[in-house]
């Protein structure tokens, strides 16, 4: 009896030889600059605190301890970044629950590396850098980027800089150029009102022929990035965003290394996710320790390598860079 | 409160999968469940999902974007959901029933298995009235039990009722004439056609396919 079930990749063998090509290519680059590739576990006793981000456990009977897949590798790092001061990368599998699409699979692939010392402008040097050594040759990463700032471009579509509008503002807008905004958007939710605001009104204005950074988030979207101010002298987090066209590609962090700041942070984060009946895994406390210890001054970035590969080749889904999507896995 | 006590308080009662449990009690949907063709309420009326795409800008919160089409008016519109928003689910179901008659004000309908009898009004009927003439199977949408729209069969068979004499032998120039049904369609024929003639008319379009010998 013969099986109907799909069993082709849904890649093409010239996108797994262009991804083999981009990951050696990653790690020549890695090389020369002189930092250290690690691994770090897969599965640990803590899971993501981050409210927009959904950890899945493996906790497969009741007997098991509960482990959870990372959502991303950061913590790890930043304790072997706090042990042994080394610029650090790796190429780590991530798994993010419900984050299925187009441009999503629960389970991908983050390149997150850390440069000891440096700030938020040596490390988009840095991946301006790493861009023109991995795809330099496919556009639009054979030009520059751009840089443009959070506030400007909400100033730009309002009128107004993000802090001083509200969630009823930012919904006249939406109706004021006939697009829906969803009602069940609170009125305590302004980062996700900016959120849609961005995707509908700006994202699509991006240029197609270079990539673009966003800097200058407002101070509530800070994460894991220390707060700075702007030339206005506007509060932001010191955080960019890089993207090809609409496309995210990337988050940097000039990273905070306060660990008093770090641990509110953390307890906000979770008695938010708790108040929205989100899964709250344990705190991190090892993470925490670290950063007690000290974490050397540093500028972080995650980069997702199947959306630059998907870019790169001029794909509009993430399965035609995959062996095996979410669907075929 | 300290950390660890959230997490236990929650743990014990977790339900390991969430999605197929709180499926099977509520008649919602999450919009992790969303793909075309899905029946949701909106607004009050029932509306079938034509696309969705899931968002989620930098590190924020996600949203699915959707395009909606309202089933009452068939109007199409831009819809957004917080990710894991749940909507009520339409009480819209597709069946297969075969067309008998109208009576002017009502076109009736009868499910081949049951013989039960519906009748759909000129609303739900739409531009489906002018390809019945009785006994097709066509596509009954119902809405809490009721006629919400009719999709005839993608083609039917139907003898001209007037049209212009046919013209012998052309067979190659393209023109085209209108011919008239007794449902009142109007399609336009190539010029050899002859009135009284059957022949096979796409629904979808509404355009002459061939001659039927």
């Amino acid at each position: 009896m013969t099986s109907a079930a799909p069993w082709r990749p849904t890649a093409s063998l010239e996108a797994l030889e262009f991804t083999a090509g981009l990951r050696r290519r990653v790690r020549d680059y890695f090389d020369a600059s002189g930092a250290l590739e690690v691994l770090t576990p897969v599965m640990s006793r803590c899971g993501a605190s981050d409210p927009a981000i959904e950890p899945f456990d493996t906790r497969a009977t009741a007997e098991d301890d509960t482990r959870w897949l990372q959502t991303s590798p950061e913590f790890a790092m930043k304790r072997l970044l706090a042990a042994y001061g080394r610029d650090l990368w790796q190429l780590a599998p991530v798994f993010r629950r419900a984050e299925r699409g187009h441009r999503h699979n629960r389970e991908f692939q983050l390149l997150e590396w850390y440069r000891v010392g440096a700030d938020l402008d040596e490390l988009m040097q840095d991946v301006s850098a790493l861009l023109h050594a991995v795809v330099g040759e496919c556009p639009p990463f054979d030009r520059e980027p751009v840089t443009v700032s959070y506030g400007e471009c909400v100033k730009r579509v309002t009128g107004h800089w993000p802090e001083s509008l509200g969630v009823s503002d930012i919904a006249v807008v939406f109706a004021e150029r006939d697009r829906h905004f969803p009602d069940s958007i609170g009125a305590d939710e302004l980062d996700a009102a900016l959120d849609l605001l961005l995707d509908t009104f700006v994202l699509p204005d991006f240029l197609t022929d270079r990539p673009t950074f966003i800097t200058g988030y407002p101070p509530s979207q800070a994460s894991l990035a220390r707060l700075t101010h702007d030339e206005h002298g506007r509060d932001i987090a010191a955080r960019f965003e890089l993207y090809a066209g609409e496309v995210e590609l990337a988050n940097g962090f000039y990273e905070l290394v306060d660990a008093a700041e770090q641990r509110r942070r953390f307890e906000a984060d979770l008695s938010r996710r708790h108040g929205a009946g989100q899964v709250t895994p344990p705190l991190d406390t090892a993470f925490l320790a670290a950063l007690d210890a000290g974490l050397p001054e540093c500028a972080g970035v995650a980069l997702g390598i199947d959306r630059l590969a998907m870019v790169a080749l001029a794909k509009s889904r993430l399965s035609a860079v995959m062996s095996f999507d979410d669907e075929h896995a | 409160m300290s950390m660890d006590s959230i997490y236990c308080a929650r743990g014990p009662d977790r339900v390991p999968f969430p999605e197929q449990s709180r499926k099977q009690v509520m008649a919602n949907y999450s919009t992790n469940e969303f793909k075309g063709g899905l029946k949701i309420m909106l607004d009050g009326d029932p509306h079938s999902i034509v696309s969705n795409e899931f968002v989620k800008p930098g590190k924020g919160q996600a949203f699915t974007r959707t395009k909606v089409r309202n089933l009452k008016t068939g109007r199409v519109v831009e819809r957004t959901f917080k990710s894991n928003e749940s909507v009520e689910s339409a009480d819209v179901m597709d069946t297969q029933m075969q067309y008998l008659y109208s009576d002017g004000e009502y076109w009736h309908f009868m499910d081949p298995a049951t013989f039960e009898q519906l009748q759909a009004d000129a609303t739900a009927i739409g531009d489906a009235k002018l390809w019945l003439l009785g006994e097709e199977t066509c596509e009954v949408t119902l809405y809490n039990g009721e006629p919400l729209a009719v999709t005839p069969p993608n083609f039917v068979e139907m003898a001209i009722s007037e049209t212009d004499p046919g013209v012998r032998g052309d067979t190659a120039t393209g023109g085209t004439k209108p011919a008239h049904f007794e449902t009142g369609a109007v399609v336009k024929v190539p010029l050899f056609i002859e009135e009284g003639e059957k022949i096979r008319v796409d629904t979808r379009t509404g355009e002459y396919v061939s001659r039927v010998k």
